[in-house]
């Protein structure tokens, strides 16, 4: 932690000249992509209490990297969409990858704890609407001031899908038969908005009155808003809950009805339908790619060989999808 | 082909108990046993499954393609009219016929998955 502090304080000095001292901290989680560590500081002698995130191991797919990631989750912060406020770009350096620093939230951020803890009934009440609001939000956003964001179309992320799932060689005819249907379902090409790319339960910073904070930016993009409404509806983030697609907490028509109502905006359930066929295929083959890493040496975790078996539960969402069952 | 198969699986375990993390006691020690359990489990409902359901995909697929082969070279041929085109979701027992197949693997898999049951259901099972 040592090299880090001193990078981190030198930082602090240079870009937000106020003095900071690293009092305490604690590191939550190792996820696939990101380390994320809380701090308890003193800056210029006051209490607070911080997150930092470095960039760790790969990123499925088009990834941010850490500068354009809080590029983004700023202007979303500005613009009114729940969101920490983003407070130092770390750069790399022989010491540590890149990072950025964050305000802390409290609240509860793991899925299986949102659709099941009693006391957070009341937050499960307001979480659709407040989701779907986060979401209008975000789609408002000024893509002029995103323009650093990728373009990711319909037909670009096919394409890609595709060309990894062959990649790995497996006989996976359910797959093909997703992909099939993908191609012959594309939604027209609408003008292209801010996308989070990745808003799901399991995403959220979650506290007794609803949603606290959107987090993980990493694959905003530039593309079809109805993408982001079909994720959050995706089988693999409804930790069980499989009667409220919307993360386990909500149904799709009061999803819908209050996006409506806060983008003014038409919600095209063909194309929605369409995002979450795809979401619900990328997570197959993020399952495929999880396997690999395992099988090729590249992360020597059982735990990736684990989830390089879950593609027979995607075959069967998939299958439920493509005949029209929720 | 499907990966990670059978020998995957095995492999993994061995590797995973010849690790210092087999017998160590903190969090994420504890988290790696209990998935190795899990794969353990998964390879024993593997090898009990049998050839029963293989043997039923083989014939249902060889009566859907028209043509004779083991299932493996039967799954290449029908991703091949997949992708062309030839055969997709309006056919039924192409339906059936994929459903029954995830179901058994599932089954092998993960048997408390949330929509097996709802997945059974809809074959009459």
């Amino acid at each position: 932690m040592q090299p880090l502090a001193e990078s981190l304080t030198r930082q602090w000095a240079a870009q937000r000249g106020e003095r900071l001292e690293i009092v305490e901290s604690a590191r939550l989680s190792a996820g696939a992509s990101a380390e994320t560590t809380v701090l308890d500081v003193r800056i210029d002698g006051g209490d607070a209490r911080i997150v930092l995130q470095l960039l760790a191991g790969r990123q499925f797919g088009a990834a941010l990297g850490r500068r354009d990631q809080a590029r983004i989750q700023a202007l979303a912060q500005r613009h009114g969409v729940p969101t920490p406020e983003v407070l130092l770009h770390l750069p790399a350096s022989p010491a540590h990858p890149e990072g950025f620093v964050s305000r802390f939230h409290a609240g509860e951020t793991l899925g299986s704890r949102i659709v099941k803890a009693p006391a957070l009934a009341g937050a499960r009440a307001a979480l659709t609407m407040q989701c779907a609001q986060a979401l209008a939000a975000i789609h408002v956003l000024p893509v002029t001031q995103a323009t650093y964001l990728p373009l990711r179309r319909a037909d670009s992320q096919l394409e890609e899908l595709t060309r990894i799932h062959h990649g790995y060689g497996d006989t996976l005819p359910v797959f093909e038969l997703a992909l099939s249907w993908l191609r012959r379902h594309r939604p027209a090409p609408e003008d292209p908005c801010v996308v989070h790319g990745d808003f799901r339960n399991g995403n959220l910073i979650v506290d007794e009155t609803g949603l606290v904070a959107v987090l993980d930016w990493e694959l905003a993009h530039l593309g079809d808003p109805m993408e982001d409404l079909g994720w959050i509806c995706q089988r693999a983030w409804r930790f069980g809950e499989g009667a409220l697609p919307v993360g386990g907490f909500g149904t799709r028509e009061a999803l819908f009805a209050e996006y409506e109502h806060a983008s003014g905006r038409r919600v095209d359930r063909d194309a929605v339908r369409f995002w979450e066929v795809l979401g619900t295929l990328k997570w197959g083959v993020i399952c495929q790619w999880f396997g690999r890493q395992y099988l090729e040496g590249e992360v020597p975790r059982i735990e990736r060989l684990a989830i390089g078996r879950r593609t027979s539960e995607v075959e069967l969402d998939l299958l439920d999808l493509i005949e029209g069952h929720d | 082909m499907r990966r990670p198969d059978l020998p995957d699986l095995e492999r993994g375990i061995h590797g995973f108990q010849s690790s210092s993390a087999a017998t160590a006691d903190d969090a994420a020690a504890r988290y790696e046993q209990r998935i190795a359990r899990n794969l353990e489990e998964i390879v024993r409902r593997e090898q009990q499954s049998g050839s029963a359901w293989r043997e039923s995909a083989q014939a249902r697929l060889a009566a859907l393609l028209g043509r004779e082969g083991s299932l493996d070279e039967l799954e290449v041929e029908l991703c091949r009219r997949l992708a062309d085109g030839a055969i997709d979701e309006s056919s039924p027992p192409l339906m059936l016929h994929l459903r029954e197949l995830a179901i058994a693997r599932v089954e092998i898999d993960s048997p408390r998955y949330w929509s097996l049951q709802a997945a059974k259901a809809r074959v009459g099972r």
